[in-house]
């Protein structure tokens, strides 16, 4: 079923956790709510299970509104960061919990039990308790009891924050094709944007509160809203310039970029400029050829696959991506060449986006 | 060379660090325990063995004969059945309220700081002498027609004991996450449900210790009982021990033999939930 949020304030005492929150997840969609820490995603999947009340505003869950539904009778299922098992219960009984309370038969609830567990290969420890097992293993008795029911969406809050990188990368992989197997409307919460890109159909991303952006991955990466969105979904972290457009290049303490000419009618009219680019969508050549920047090794990181060299140019620090067998060394001095597809520009004044790459101006949420 | 004669040092030292530390642990036995076997020892004294000079350390003979009079020729059972009455209701009411009023302080947030204030009124109730708050007590409980009745007894335990369950019952739940109810209402059960299901079976060790303190306040108290109780109808063991001092006579073989009868129940039923109590002195202090 689809989650609808309309203009949702949360309020704790003074402080605003949401903002005007309009957003709708649809049917059978994963979406993942996307930001930093005390950004209001986990809020929102609260105010959905009911164990928070809107402070003003509407939340529906299919037609229905929830508001005043109690979190018992919302028929969702959770999955917190730290899996909240019931530790004096077998998994068997942590499982069939839901279906329990839900008064349902003794031989029901065993053969649902197995079932589950069947399906995500838990069957063998039915019988330990939460304690013996590992972080993977209480990971899937989480999931096994979410999905035992039937519930109309799942809500997963940060769930494979507590586990180690490698089990993260496969659970992370295992979940996105359960919900497609049970083409079940998911929220996830995380602040991980590789995985809200890996998992999403659909991200929205948060700040303080307030919605910043809703789109599909690739539209959030290609052509994100303002400067907050880009440099959130960059690894490394965007390189951010600040500077003014000037003929048909942008001009900054370190030199000139040469844009294209969508870009330079696009910032018409902008004062102040930010641009930006992403460290893969930069390379370098050899100093003081037309068209590039001058910058100073300031330090290399070889990742193996690729590397990255950190330079310093004029008063900035700048990170462009250099290969995997790249010869720099620090101390060189080296051209910078930022292609006009790979340049975000920002309005310096309000953060919003004037022109990413040479494509469509975005609107922004 | 100096290496191992240092070693050798240091050994020595260990050893008798160890003698030092089973020599103070002896000592402290001595100390607690001396009297407990003063008080079995005197019960089975002869009337000349307790006052003989010097002491009796082991009496001649085991006399039975002070034991056989309270158990079959005197209200001691009456007073007993009183004390089981008196001291097992009070620790079921007040375990009772003040484990779901700790719930609601842990849980529920109210406005204007009011758990702290409320917590901290609680635990005030216990800063002032028992004693001051007998005379308005037994007005009450006379206004009640409530005097010389067991009930009165229970009442005033249980009001006592309330503060206590309050603070010892809302440290267990403070550790246990939110996210178990949390979970719990998601998973479709009630807010009563979460609690009997999930939490309830989980501070069952707290709620082990806690009434087993309550039951001990309850069972020794005698300060409200000697001002509350009149007859047999409502006496409890320490009151009717202490009765055994009359005006004539301070009955020792009575006193001690009933004092050990008394002691027996409380004795074993600490010895039953032993294991529950370790477990909950000790709950959270290490995080599991």
């Amino acid at each position: 079923m689809n989650i609808r949020f309309e203009n949702v304030n949360k309020r704790f005492g003074r402080t605003t956790a949401l903002d005007r929150l309009t957003l709708e997840a649809e049917a059978g969609e994963l979406m993942v709510l996307l930001g930093p820490s005390g950004c209001g995603k986990s809020t929102s999947l609260r105010l959905v299970a009911g164990l928070e009340a809107v402070s003003e505003g509407d939340i529906y869950i299919g037609e229905r509104r929830v508001n005043n539904v109690p979190a018992q009778d919302r028929d969702v299922a959770m999955v917190f960061q730290n899996y909240a098992l019931y530790p004096h219960m077998t998994v068997a009984q942590n499982i069939g919990y839901p279906l329990l309370v839900r008064k349902k038969a003794k031989e029901e609830i065993a053969r649902e039990v197995r079932r589950v567990a069947e399906q995500l290969e838990i069957d063998a420890l039915l019988e330990r308790r939460p304690r013996q097992l590992s972080g993977g293993q209480q990971q899937r008795v989480a999931l096994a009891r979410a999905i035992i029911r039937h519930p109309v969406a799942f809500l997963m809050d940060e769930p494979l924050s507590n586990l180690d990188a490698n089990l993260r990368l496969q659970m992370r992989g295992e979940l996105k094709r359960l919900q497609r197997e049970l083409g079940t409307t998911m929220l996830y919460v995380t602040h991980d944007h590789t995985e809200a890109m890996t998992l999403a159909h659909r991200i929205a991303l948060l700040r303080e509160g307030k919605l910043q952006q809703v789109g599909t991955p690739m539209e959030l990466y290609r052509h994100p809203a303002n400067q907050f969105v880009a440099g959130f979904l960059s690894t490394p972290a965007m390189n951010f310039l600040s500077g003014a457009v000037q003929g048909s290049a942008f001009r900054f303490s370190g030199g000139a970029i040469p844009l294209a000419a969508e870009q330079v009618k696009a910032a018409a009219g902008v004062e102040a400029v930010v641009l930006g680019f992403r460290a893969q969508a930069a390379s370098l050549t050899a100093p003081l050829q037309p068209g590039t920047f001058r910058g100073n090794v300031y330090v290399t990181e070889e990742m193996g696959s690729e590397s990255f060299v950190v330079l310093t140019c004029g008063e900035c620090k700048i990170t462009v991506g250099a290969g995997a067998d790249s010869r720099a060394a620090i101390g060189e001095s080296l051209g910078v060449v930022v292609p006009a597809s790979g340049v975000h520009l920002f309005d310096a004044a309000t953060g919003k986006t004037v022109i990413s790459g040479t494509g469509r101006p975005v609107a922004s949420a | 060379m100096s290496g191992t004669q240092s070693q050798k040092r240091r050994r020595v030292v260990g050893h008798v660090w160890t003698a030092g530390k089973y020599a103070f642990l002896a000592a402290m036995l001595l100390f607690f325990l001396f009297p407990l076997y003063w008080l079995v020892a005197t019960a089975l004294k002869t009337q000349a063995e307790m006052f003989s000079v010097p002491p009796v350390w082991w009496p001649e003979r085991f006399a039975l004969d002070y034991f056989r009079d309270i158990l079959f020729r005197s209200s001691f059972g009456r007073l007993a059945w009183n004390s089981v009455v008196v001291a097992g209701g009070s620790t079921l009411l007040s375990v009772v309220v003040g484990t779901m009023g700790a719930y609601s302080l842990s849980r529920f947030r109210l406005p204007f700081g009011l758990n702290r204030h409320i917590s901290f009124w609680i635990l005030s109730t216990r800063m002032f002498p028992p004693i001051v708050s007998i005379v308005p007590l037994f007005l009450i409980m006379r206004s009640l027609d409530l005097v010389d009745t067991r009930l009165a007894l229970i009442l005033a335990y249980s009001v006592f004991n309330l503060p206590f369950v309050v603070w010892m019952m809302k440290g267990f739940f403070d550790e246990l996450p939110r996210e178990l109810e949390e979970s719990a209402l998601i998973d479709g059960d009630t807010p009563f449900g979460a609690f009997r299901r999930i939490i309830l079976p989980l501070v069952r060790p707290g709620l082990a210790a806690t009434a087993v303190f309550c039951l001990i306040v309850a069972w020794n108290e005698f300060l409200f009982a000697l001002v509350l109780t009149q007859t047999e109808a409502a006496l409890t063991l320490p009151v009717g021990i202490a009765n055994q001092v009359t005006q004539y006579e301070i009955r020792w073989g009575a006193m001690s033999a009933a004092g050990v009868v008394a002691m027996i129940p409380l004795f074993v039923f600490a010895l039953l939930v032993q294991r529950h109590l370790v477990r909950g002195l000790s709950y959270g202090a290490v995080k599991g």
